[in-house]
């Protein structure tokens, strides 16, 4: 018997090698080309604690890291007992049965006993080898290639010495050959391999932010430490010097952004990321890019806040900072994206719009997106589409850095650009750059600045529609709860209950008529957001027809929805 | 030779007649003109208050921000473009209070750009509010019965920080002041200069006069390479000395950062699909 997905955990002790037996299990699964999602918690401490590791595996795109568990590695009975009631009716626990025997009713619940400990310590006298024994013989359960572990074993270990590599190596062939011995291939765990075998690569969101940023061709990196947007800052670090490009960690976020804002305004793409508390410090110069109309973009991983909040902790609450933070009447965008996937592709257009229009782009990702692992189909770099900041091909007329054009769109001079000399200014300012207080200048600039908001729709794929359009009821959501009700719109269209689905990518400007068209003759939308106030929902309610009842699912809890819970409420509204 | 007036704007200071930062202007066109930058390689960067105008005054680039934060938008434009001239202007309250935090880490990374302070003691722009380096007792709208707060030691700030070039000078000797300019802006590393440029309209205690009494050249003996020595005479509150007070020849930010940079000769699109390949 085989299956065509599964969630499993892996649950112990930290320091019991939970999260490295994780790691191997998940690339070798990537490279088999299974899709899949994983999920970690690390204990608060360093040593002592619990550790969880998730992985959802799956011959096809997955949406979510999955609600309940259909297979439990449970290294001993505490972590057991802390996990028995996520376990799915039908679901499989693997145990040390050197350790202990977990109590379950053995008619609902498959217990697979495995002496991991006992065979580390009599057949290889090397208890550490315990982990590598579960990852052999869960590979082997689960049908993923021994060969790509042992060459990803050898490179973990080589520092290490050709005889930990090789006592390791041992492990692993230990662990597989007793689940071939004992076990057999009765199980029913072998993992359906893909129908398209695509090649895959795993990134986490923030990962995916970086590469996009990269992949586009930005150099120049500005920021500051803060969870969970950290990791786009160190992989920054690590990888833009090889390109000839610059990591600089300023003293705080409003520098950051005014490096960012400075390093654009002489001629580069430029970037900063951070996450809500970081966001609220650079409202104001926002609002300086916005009005010396210098392109810039700002990842703002959101957490649970308000101040510093649950720094650790998914939330969609700034949604509002976001769209209207600072203060002015400041043209701005801003894109959420839907999936690890959709970070890599998004940035790629923040890049676009902001280099193209002249103005900041805030690209707006979550925790639980930026911190899981995800496969993704492996970027191409040639089909990558760059659009470039339109540049002053100099002549003899005087320069105007402000001049008023069709789209809102001056060409720029740069720095080292002769006769290209001029002031931009966080002032209210002339079309030449000077200062400028009269009421008829400062209407005649704003409305420049926002006439370049008109080209953005054309440039964002900013709706991303699933489901089955037509249907009575539907759900309206944004950033990775898209993930979960998407998952939620599949599983009710497998069971014949056909839902809409919407994501709204582009936040800013709002695609208010389009999500409006969506709702239009439903008998009930569900809005999901992971935030307290509704914040998308705030923003359309009351707008709809006469018919359409809004329902919000809002949920402040520090981690995702379950997909069971967005499907409980969409079958409750279309009854 | 340049001539100075190659680098003034149409653009007419709208200082009040009598104001310190004059003096400032025409010292910086003489010293861009004796620097030979040409217009375009210039790039002026300030924050906001009547000293911040400065760049409007200029046939440069230039990059009038938002209060405070002129050095970390000066820093972005040194970094990714290493071959332009940057020079941040801007005052005390601008550089000491609300910027003060860039002010000290821009120094510590020696970023490789001249920063002229316009230091008058007041919040001038706002129209007459204590500033950071107000003195204890003065009396201005915002402290009525006097301040109560100890001013502090810019020059200390800068030197205790980092700062590879330090100088005080006064608008009412522009002619030092030049000089003191045209030895920022050739040295390599962060250069500050501090020059007490009276508020003429919001501050009658700290005028040209009291200034200069208060004021003196640092000894002929003064050692600029020695930063103990440079301290202690920037700690000296009987007497505001004038001059250079200390010079180091250091890396600056852009030799690090240009060290880092890998050098293996392969295109920008084999490396990205080298660290791509990496996550598989
Ligand atoms: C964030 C912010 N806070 C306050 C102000 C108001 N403000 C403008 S200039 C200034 C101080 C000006 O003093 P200084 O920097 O010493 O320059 P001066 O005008 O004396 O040359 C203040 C407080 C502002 N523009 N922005
Ligand atoms: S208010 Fe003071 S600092 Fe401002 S321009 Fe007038 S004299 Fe100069």
């Amino acid at each position: 018997m085989a299956c065509n997905e599964l969630v499993i955990r892996i649950a112990g002790e930290a320091g019991e090698g939970v999260i490295s037996t994780g790691d191997f299990l998940t690339r070798a699964a990537a490279r088999a080309g299974f899709h899949l999602i994983t999920f970690k918690t690390f204990p608060a401490e360093v040593r002592g604690g619990h550790s969880v590791f998730q992985l959802r595996v799956s011959s096809d795109q997955v949406f979510t890291q999955g609600d309940g568990i259909g297979l439990l590695v449970a290294m001993n009975e505490d972590s057991f007992d802390k996990h028995k009631e996520d376990l799915i009716h039908g679901a499989k626990v693997v145990y040390d049965s050197s350790v202990y025997t977990p109590e379950v009713d053995e008619s609902v619940i498959q217990l697979i006993g495995i002496p991991f400990f006992a065979l580390a310590r009599d057949e290889l006298q090397f208890e550490l080898g315990k982990n590598m024994i579960a990852v052999g013989a869960l590979a082997r359960l689960l049908n993923l290639p021994l060969g790509e572990i042992s060459i990803m074993l050898t490179k973990k270990f080589r520092r290490k010495g050709e005889r930990i590599v090789q006592r390791n190596e041992a492990a692993l062939e230990l662990g597989w050959e007793w689940v071939k011995k004992n076990l057999g291939d009765e199980i029913g765990l072998y993992l359906t391999p893909p129908r398209v075998k695509e090649e895959l690569m795993l990134a986490t969101g923030n990962e995916a932010v970086a590469l996009g940023a990269m992949a586009y061709g930005l150099k120049h990196y500005f920021g500051y430490p803060i969870t969970p947007a950290s990791e786009i800052m160190e992989f920054m670090a690590l990888h833009l010097p090889k390109v000839g490009g610059v990591m600089l960690q300023a003293e705080d976020e409003i520098a950051s952004i005014a490096m960012a804002i400075g390093a654009s305004f002489s001629g580069v793409p430029a970037m900063t990321a951070t996450s809500g508390p970081g966001l609220s410090l650079m409202s104001e110069a926002l609002g300086l890019a916005g009005i010396v109309e210098t392109p810039v973009v700002i990842a703002n991983v959101q957490r649970a806040g308000p101040s510093t909040g649950m720094p650790t902790k998914h939330e969609q609450s700034d949604l509002y900072v976001s769209m209207f933070g600072g203060h002015g009447d400041l043209p701005r965008v801003v894109i959420a994206p839907v999936s690890v996937r959709d970070c890599f592709e998004q940035m790629i257009v923040a890049f676009n719009v902001a280099e193209r229009l002249q103005l900041p782009v805030i690209v707006l990702t979550d925790q639980s997106m930026a911190v899981r692992t995800q496969t993704i189909p492996m970027p191409r770099l040639n089909n990558v589409k760059r659009e470039e900041r339109l540049l002053w091909e100099g002549g003899e007329e005087p320069y105007l850095r402000f001049e008023p054009t069709a789209t809102g769109v001056t060409p720029v001079a740069i720095p080292g650009m002769k006769g290209g000399e001029h002031v931009v200014s966080g002032l209210e300012q002339s079309e030449e750059g000077r200062p400028r207080y009269d009421g008829e200048t400062h209407a005649r600039m704003t409305e420049k600045r926002f006439r370049k908001l008109k080209e953005v729709p054309s440039m964002v794929d900013g709706l991303l529609q699933f489901g089955e359009p037509n249907a009575d009821v539907g759900v309206l959501t944004w950033g990775s709860a898209a993930g979960e009700a998407r998952e939620a719109v599949k599983i009710l269209a497998s069971r014949g209950q056909p839902v809409a689905g919407l994501a709204v990518r582009l936040l800013s400007p709002f695609p208010m008529n389009e999500v409006l068209d969506f709702m239009a003759g439903k008998k009930a939308v569900v809005v999901v957001e992971m935030n307290y106030q509704g914040q998308m929902a705030s923003l359309i309610e009351g707008r709809q027809g006469p018919r359409t009842k809004i329902h919000k699912l809002n949920q402040v809890t520090g981690v995702p929805f379950r997909t069971g819970e967005i499907i409980s409420i969409l079958e409750e509204v279309a009854r | 030779m340049n001539s100075p007036n190659m680098y003034k704007s149409a653009v007419k200071p709208t200082w009040c007649a009598g104001c310190g930062d004059y003096a400032v202007l025409s010292a910086t066109l003489r010293a861009f003109a004796e620097m030979g930058w040409a217009n375009e390689e210039i790039v002026a960067v300030s924050g906001i208050g009547c000293s911040s105008r400065f760049p409007f005054f200029l046939k440069t680039y230039g990059f009038h921000s938002i209060h405070g934060r002129a050095l970390p938008v000066a820093t972005g434009i040194k970094t990714a473009r290493p071959e332009l001239n940057v020079v941040a202007f801007g005052g005390d309250g601008d550089g000491f209070a609300i910027g003060a935090g860039h002010f000290v880490h821009t120094a510590r990374r020696n970023v490789d750009l001249t920063y002229i302070v316009m230091d008058n003691h007041i919040y001038g722009l706002t129209k007459g509010q204590t500033s950071p380096t107000s003195g204890l007792h003065f009396k201005t709208k915002s402290s009525p019965y006097g301040n109560v707060e100890f001013a502090i030691h810019p020059l200390v700030a800068a030197l205790s920080s980092g700062a590879t070039y330090v100088a005080r000078g006064l608008s009412s000797d522009p002619k030092t002041l030049k000089e003191l300019f045209l030895g920022a802006m050739q040295h390599r590393g962060f250069a500050m200069v501090d020059v007490l440029s009276p508020c003429v309209t919001y501050n009658k205690v700290d005028t040209f006069k009291t200034f200069r009494d208060r004021s003196k050249p640092l000894p002929e003996d003064h050692d600029v390479t020695d930063l103990i020595g440079a301290l202690s005479m920037a700690m000296d509150d009987t007497v505001m000395h004038t001059g250079v007070f200390y010079r180091a020849e250091k890396p600056v930010l852009g030799d690090h950062l240009e060290a880092l940079k890998s050098k293996d000769g392969r295109e920008w699109e084999e490396i990205i699909e080298g660290i791509l390949r990496g996550m598989t």
